[in-house]
């Protein structure tokens, strides 16, 4: 029989046989250092989504891995979220420090490197993924940063709904607006 | 238009159909990649904490063999026989010297002294005037006893002296 029951610092704990211990435990080194590896390109995109800088989204990366790495407390949650959520929140702190120029913000061409399209495909088809670009860049920041975690973490809606703070109602809709307006920009183009 | 009026609560917002062909091709995009200088930064923050947490556990485990070696020197040294070689000589055992009483009888015995006080006070109240003063007149009356007692014939003389002490003084008038 196991009986949980909440901590102050809001984590469940779990009573055994034991006594009393926590649900989580700490992230070590090594699964940050794997979750990084997997996902180093999606998490810089996250970065990317919200400070529009790759200089400050590659700041904002490394400093929550540099907190991720100086914390000792525990996980109770998804892991993977747990360092999307780091990430996200050191974006965020890039943001909100003042630091990065709007119009750097307002760039249109921060998430792609659109030189990296294959010049070998059909040109109607690159093209097409050019406005395809341009059309994620252009997508509300909260609609953005939910297709950047969906399709290019691959992560699952309740771990996005965990690293955004927001409903998975709210998760799920900004996912279907996002993609709606995508597929009339695709459309219009054919 | 409220975020939440769509009711999906799954992991899949629809039809998977419905936005599949544009996901592959959000996917196909190319995402834009992190320097390698971001990864040197972040394996430099993970190898340095590491290096932390492996010296914290060496320390852990430095501890774990001390306190190892101690508790099994002191088993060790607990369970060990003996070396006769070593050990202090067992404590000889001496005769017990008795006290030599006839000296102390033959010395003259002390007398015993035992005294006893007793006073009280009686306020006479006022006995007179100086000039204009009334006087207080204060008796003090003690009797002092002592027994000489003679510790071998147990024998006593017993002696007292019983004093008084007046003391006269002027009251205050107001």
């Amino acid at each position: 029989v196991l009986l949980f029951f909440q901590n102050k610092n809001g984590s469940l704990a779990r009573v055994t046989f034991d006594g009393l211990q926590p649900a989580g435990e700490g992230v070590t080194h090594q699964e940050l250092a794997d979750i990084y590896e997997r996902h180093r390109r999606a998490l810089f995109a996250l970065a990317l989504s919200i400070t529009r800088c790759p200089a400050k989204a590659e700041d904002a990366v490394h400093d929550a891995f540099a907190r991720l790495c100086r914390v000792s407390g525990r996980v109770a949650g998804d892991r993977v979220a747990y360092v999307f959520s780091a990430v996200r929140n050191a974006a965020v702190d890039q943001v909100r420090r003042g630091a990065i120029e709007q119009d750097v913000r307002r760039a249109q061409d921060v998430l792609f490197d659109l030189q990296g399209i294959d010049p070998r495909q059909q040109a109607l088809d690159a093209e097409r993924d050019r406005s395809m670009a341009a059309a994620v860049e252009g997508l509300p920041a909260d609609q953005r940063e939910v297709v950047v975690l969906r399709i290019y973490a691959g992560l699952r809606f309740a771990q996005i709904a965990q690293i955004t703070s927001a409903p998975l109602p709210t998760v799920t809709t900004r996912y279907r607006r996002a993609m709606q307006r995508l597929r009339l920009k695709l459309e219009s183009m054919t | 238009m409220n975020e939440h009026d769509d009711d999906m609560t799954d992991e899949s917002p629809g039809d998977d159909r419905e936005f599949l062909e544009i996901e592959r091709r959000i996917a196909g995009l190319p995402l834009r990649e992190p320097s390698a200088a971001l990864d040197r930064r972040v394996m430099r923050e993970l190898r340095s904490t590491s290096w932390l947490e492996k010296a914290r556990l060496m320390g852990l485990g430095a501890a774990a063999m001390l306190a190892l070696v101690v508790g099994a020197g002191a088993i060790v040294m607990h369970s060990r026989v003996p070396n006769l070689s070593t050990l202090p000589p067992p404590p000889q055992s001496r005769p017990i010297k008795l006290l030599e009483t006839r000296e102390k009888d033959d010395a003259p015995a002390r007398p015993l002294l035992v005294r006893q006080s007793t006073s009280r006070i009686t306020d006479d109240g006022i006995i007179g005037f100086v000039g204009s003063t009334p006087v207080q007149r204060i008796r003090q009356q003690s009797i002092q006893q002592t027994w000489v007692i003679d510790p071998l014939t147990h024998k006593h003389v017993q002696v007292t002296i019983p004093r008084e002490q007046v003391v006269v003084k002027p009251i205050q008038t107001f």
